[in-house]
């Protein structure tokens, strides 16, 4: 009996070893490998998530010229590590939202490489209208271009151009050009707007002539982003026309302000003020007794000197105290005195007493940059009272 | 002796079936289960754009960038305060595939109904035109198409994943 149950028991444990085998643990296995495929599909799901937060586009909207028209233009570039598909760009009035979309380019997927860009030649935009823009990616973003209610009418990007040492008397002439790109289907647009009555234009110039030596000046023009050409040229007055004498250039990538120096000569040509200031005095040369008669002084400053002058003092003096002044002071003074100028100060005497007298001018002044002395400057002029 | 066999060998031969059929069971229920989770893990949708209109006509353009096939089952409407404005039933559902962007501006897509009579519908639906300057938040309910079920959508919500967005009208159009 004892030995039957000792069987019984064997095979019972056989029976329960075999339950555990064939079914406790095959089933353990399968729920171990099922969670551990969840836990995959989870890593997996995670890092498209890291991806889309990875996905880095940058975006800019603007205007271009395809053709002769104007086209709204998206600059794209991918600055991620990973490639990025644009799944769709949605052109839209900003008022009411409804949209163009744009799923393909050319009947080609938009894709970008990693740190590839691209230029993006969407609608025709009119004068008037006004377009907003948006991008969204497989992944899952979406992007929207700053200063993104684009209009004919609303350039926002400065371009500043900064022209140092300038010379004077010498004219500038500044152009502006518009680049050439090729867009993401292959066109060649002009990549970038001029504004110019409620459509764009391809270049622009502007022009002056500088009057003071050393001169920095800007000149600012409100554009669309885009890349541009800027020449600056330097023309001087030679044998009765302007004869180019200097040429710069530069390439401007315009997102939302850019700044483009220039540096000239400057100091060439300029002259020391002891050398640029010329005094005159004119009167007449016989004047009867009691009579009163004008003196004109001239304070000629050359337009070449290299630095205007400040604090004029002018002095007056006559030989005979008897004679007095009608009109004028026997000492003044001006504040500043701009290279190219030519101030006239009028005096008016009279002199009771027959004889010669001797007028004479005294200037002096101070350099408006160096604040060094200059002069004294003197001239007379001879006057006979009968 | 041999009958103690007997009932020994017959009631671990028992206990052996019950453990594999309640083991089957059991695999098949989790293997159910798993395959939910995985489809449920990539159901995703992104909100690209949309459109809110003065009437309260709501159009949402919405891309399915997840790995698998879903359906859009239902929008819920909440005002700013977390008051549910409109829902809309369980009844007709849009499907997309994978990168499939909806189109509210045509009702074509495609539609499982209890009754032949229920309307179509795609990703747009109308609030009430004094909560469009305010903005509504919209729940979005989705699942895995392979989980929804036709004869009894209503318990679909429970295997849902929800996206929620905030609407607000553009501009003063």
């Amino acid at each position: 009996m004892s030995k039957g149950r000792g069987l019984s028991s064997v095979v019972g444990g056989l029976i329960i070893l075999i339950v555990i085998f064939s079914v406790l643990i095959p089933l353990l296995l399968y729920i171990n490998r099922s969670t551990a495929i969840v836990h995959v599909e989870m890593l997996s799901r995670y890092n498209k998530e890291l991806e889309k937060f990875e996905e880095n586009l940058e975006a800019y909207s603007t205007i271009c010229m395809l053709g002769g028209s104007e086209y709204l233009c998206i600059y794209v570039a991918n600055n991620g590590f990973f490639a990025a598909n644009i799944s769709a760009v949605y052109v839209y009035d900003p008022e009411s939202g409804a949209p163009t979309i744009y799923t393909t380019l050319g009947g080609n997927k938009i894709l970008l490489s990693p740190h590839q860009e691209s230029i993006l030649t969407l609608s025709p935009i009119a004068a008037g209208e006004e377009l907003s823009v948006k991008l969204a990616t497989s992944r899952g973003r979406v992007l929207t271009p700053p200063n993104n209610r684009l209009s004919l009418a609303e350039p926002y990007a400065p371009l500043a151009i900064t022209l140092k040492n300038l010379v004077t008397g010498r004219k500038y002439e500044i152009t502006l050009t518009v680049k050439d790109a090729i867009d993401y289907v292959g066109n060649t647009v002009k990549f970038g707007c001029i504004p110019d009555a409620g459509g764009c234009i391809e270049t622009t110039s502007t022009s002056f002539i500088n009057r003071i030596n050393n001169e920095n000046r800007t000149v600012i023009f409100v554009l669309f982003p885009g890349n541009y050409t800027v020449r600056v040229v330097e023309y001087q007055w030679i044998g009765g026309s302007w004869t180019q004498t200097d040429s710069q250039e530069a390439d401007i990538y315009l997102q939302r302000l850019s700044e483009a120096v220039f540096s000239f000569s400057g100091t060439s040509g300029g002259i020391p003020p002891s050398s640029a200031f010329e005094l005159g005095i004119s009167g007449p040369q016989f004047v009867e007794a009691g009579s009163s008669f004008d003196i004109l002084l001239f304070l000629r400053y050359r337009m070449t000197a290299s630095e205007a002058a400040r604090d004029v003092d002018i002095n007056l003096s006559v030989s005979d105290p008897a004679c007095s002044f009608i009109y004028g002071s026997p000492t003044t003074s001006l504040d500043v005195l701009l290279q190219g100028i030519t101030e006239m100060i009028r005096y008016t005497l009279v002199c009771p007493n027959d004889g010669d007298v001797t007028i004479t001018a005294t200037v002096t002044f101070t350099g408006e940059n160096t604040g060094n002395q200059y002069g004294p400057f003197n001239l007379s002029w001879f006057v006979t009272i009968d | 002796m041999a009958i103690l066999l007997s009932v020994t060998v017959a009631a671990g031969i028992a206990i052996w079936f019950y453990a594999s059929s309640r083991a089957e069971i059991i695999s098949v229920q989790f293997n159910e289960e798993n395959n939910a989770a995985l489809k449920q893990l990539n159901s995703v949708i992104n909100l690209e754009h949309y459109t809110l209109s003065s009437n309260g006509l709501a159009k949402l353009w919405i891309r399915n960038i997840g790995g698998t096939e879903i359906v859009i089952t239902r929008f819920q409407i909440f005002d700013l305060s977390g008051g549910l404005i409109s829902s809309t039933d369980f009844t007709c559902i849009t499907i997309l595939d994978i990168l499939e962007l909806s189109n509210p501006d045509v009702d074509d897509a495609e539609c499982i109904s209890l009754g032949s009579t229920a309307p179509y519908k795609t990703t747009k639906f109308n609030i009430p035109p004094s909560y469009v300057d305010e903005g509504v938040v919209v729940l979005v309910y989705i699942l895995p198409k392979d989980l929804y079920n036709v004869d009894l959508p209503v318990i679909n919500q429970d295997r849902a994943v929800i996206y929620d967005y905030y609407l607000r009208r553009f501009g003063g159009g």
